[in-house]
């Protein structure tokens, strides 16, 4: 069994990365990113995965086992309660503590001036230089344990710096543990190394989406050069993760591009991304795409990259048409809508993933996935489904 | 120039040239000292910017 598992572990491995290249493989390969979900199989409470990684890891595994998974995320919940707890974001709701223990972690969006996390007239500091103004202003603000820079330091503010890097050390660490599982459970990681659009940080963590929205009319030119500033120093942390050997690709997890008008996207999310992506992809590093939403705006924007640069993830948007649009240049991954996992019939399921796999997936470069990060709402009977789908119409 | 600015650039968190410049003398192997530096460096500079990106 140990030598067969091993076989699979090559072979899924080598299916992912064929596919991922827009290649043809010997059958689509399923690269599934699971969160809650893996807690549900498993028999764990979401808070278990998400402040014990050893448990996300062992549910990932055993999903990864029983479903045939080629690829996945080791811990796609990702958020670990020990660090954070430790190091205390005010930005997060977590289940056990302000949540029920069976509810997936909360970002708290920032929904005024006086909440965001980053003041409009702090766009020269963080121009000036990104590094000081995130260790500086932006951290010591978003944690209820740090002091800020001049005042009376204390010893809960030495703590807390330390263990927090202590606690990401250890997380990175644990790593080992996650990989040797995977094997055993012949799954390949899906990705490695982080990415997020200059713009999406401004969105997300910096100044929020309704406080960015004011900026890019009230001082566009800050935001411009917000955008071009942190461009370099996302590039290097992207760069720090990805996997040394340039086969996995960087995980890129797109947020508010489909949230404001053509000019707007070409003018402020667009162009600095593109950027980071082409230096990557110079660089031997493929980026998943992964878009959340629906970014079919945005296709012809998107087509501009080289050919190979990215997998292209597909959510909201009509995977056909995405075909259409990128298909040549790209590998797709996903399409499998998320309420058809949670309301549909296993036979609608199983029926949706052969008619992607046989036209999305055709000649290969095509990897099946759940449109979004599958969560505690994805029926049992349903992954199983699209399982049974891809062993059955996917084999080339 | 505000003497607390240490404008560190991507990977750093207080540039080398910084802390070489505290040492009172260098007597062995430069390149070394720098090497050891530079590689705590990358990881701690990791740290600030997961908890952007990750966190």
């Amino acid at each position: 069994m140990v030598e067969d598992m091993e076989k699979k572990y090559r072979d899924s491995f080598n299916r992912y990365i064929k596919a991922m290249k827009n290649e043809k493989p010997d059958r689509v390969p399923m690269r599934v990113l699971a969160a809650e979900f893996v807690a549900k199989y498993s028999g764990y409470t979401v808070q278990e995965v998400t402040y014990d990684y050893n448990k996300a890891y062992e549910a990932t595994a055993l999903c990864a086992k029983d479903f045939m998974w080629d690829a996945a995320n080791p811990n796609q919940i990702y958020e670990w309660g020990g660090l954070i707890d430790h190091f205390g974001q005010k930005y997060y709701k977590l289940p056990g503590r302000e949540l029920p223990p069976n509810i997936g972690f909360q970002y708290i969006e920032p929904v005024d001036e006086e909440g965001a996390y980053m003041k409009e007239d702090e766009y020269d500091r963080l121009i000036e230089n990104p590094t000081e103004f995130l260790a500086n202003v932006w951290i010591p603000r978003i944690s209820s344990q740090l002091t800020d820079v001049g005042e009376p330091n204390t010893y809960r503010n030495n703590m807390t710096w330390l263990k927090g890097g202590i606690a990401l050390m250890d997380y990175v660490q644990s790593f080992r543990y996650a990989f040797g599982l995977f094997k055993k459970s012949g799954c390949a990681f899906a990705l490695s190394g982080i990415l997020k659009a200059p713009f999406d940080i401004l969105a997300d963590k910096l100044r929020g989406f309704r406080q960015v929205s004011y900026d890019v009319y009230r001082q566009p030119e800050k935001v411009l050069a917000a955008c071009e500033a942190l461009t370099p120093y996302l590039y290097q942390n992207a760069i720090y993760t990805a996997d040394p050997e340039g086969k996995l690709p960087v995980g890129l997890w797109l947020h508010r591009g489909t949230l404001f008008s053509e000019d707007m996207y070409k003018k402020f999310f667009w162009p600095t991304l593109k950027e980071i992506l082409i230096q990557l992809y110079k660089e031997g590093h493929q980026t998943l795409w992964y878009g959340e939403g629906d970014w079919q705006r945005w296709l012809k924007y998107t087509a501009e990259l080289p050919d190979g640069c990215i997998i292209y993830h597909v959510d909201k948007e009509d995977i056909f048409e995405a075909q259409k649009a990128l298909g040549d240049k790209f590998c797709i991954s996903g399409g499998i809508p998320n309420d058809l996992l949670a309301f549909g019939a296993p036979s609608e399921v199983k029926e949706y993933c052969s008619k992607v796999i046989k036209t999305i997936g055709k000649d290969g470069g095509y990897i099946l996935d759940a449109s979004a990060i599958m969560q505690s709402d994805a029926r049992i009977e349903n992954v199983k489904a699209m399982t049974e789908a891809t062993l059955e119409y996917g084999v080339y | 120039m505000d003497k607390d600015k240490l404008n560190p650039k991507p990977g750093e968190l207080i540039p080398w040239e910084i802390k070489e410049k505290e040492y009172e003398k260098i007597t062995g192997d430069k390149e070394l000292l720098k090497s050891q530096w530079e590689k705590v460096e990358l990881i701690a500079n990791r740290f600030i910017w997961a908890i952007l990106t990750d966190f």
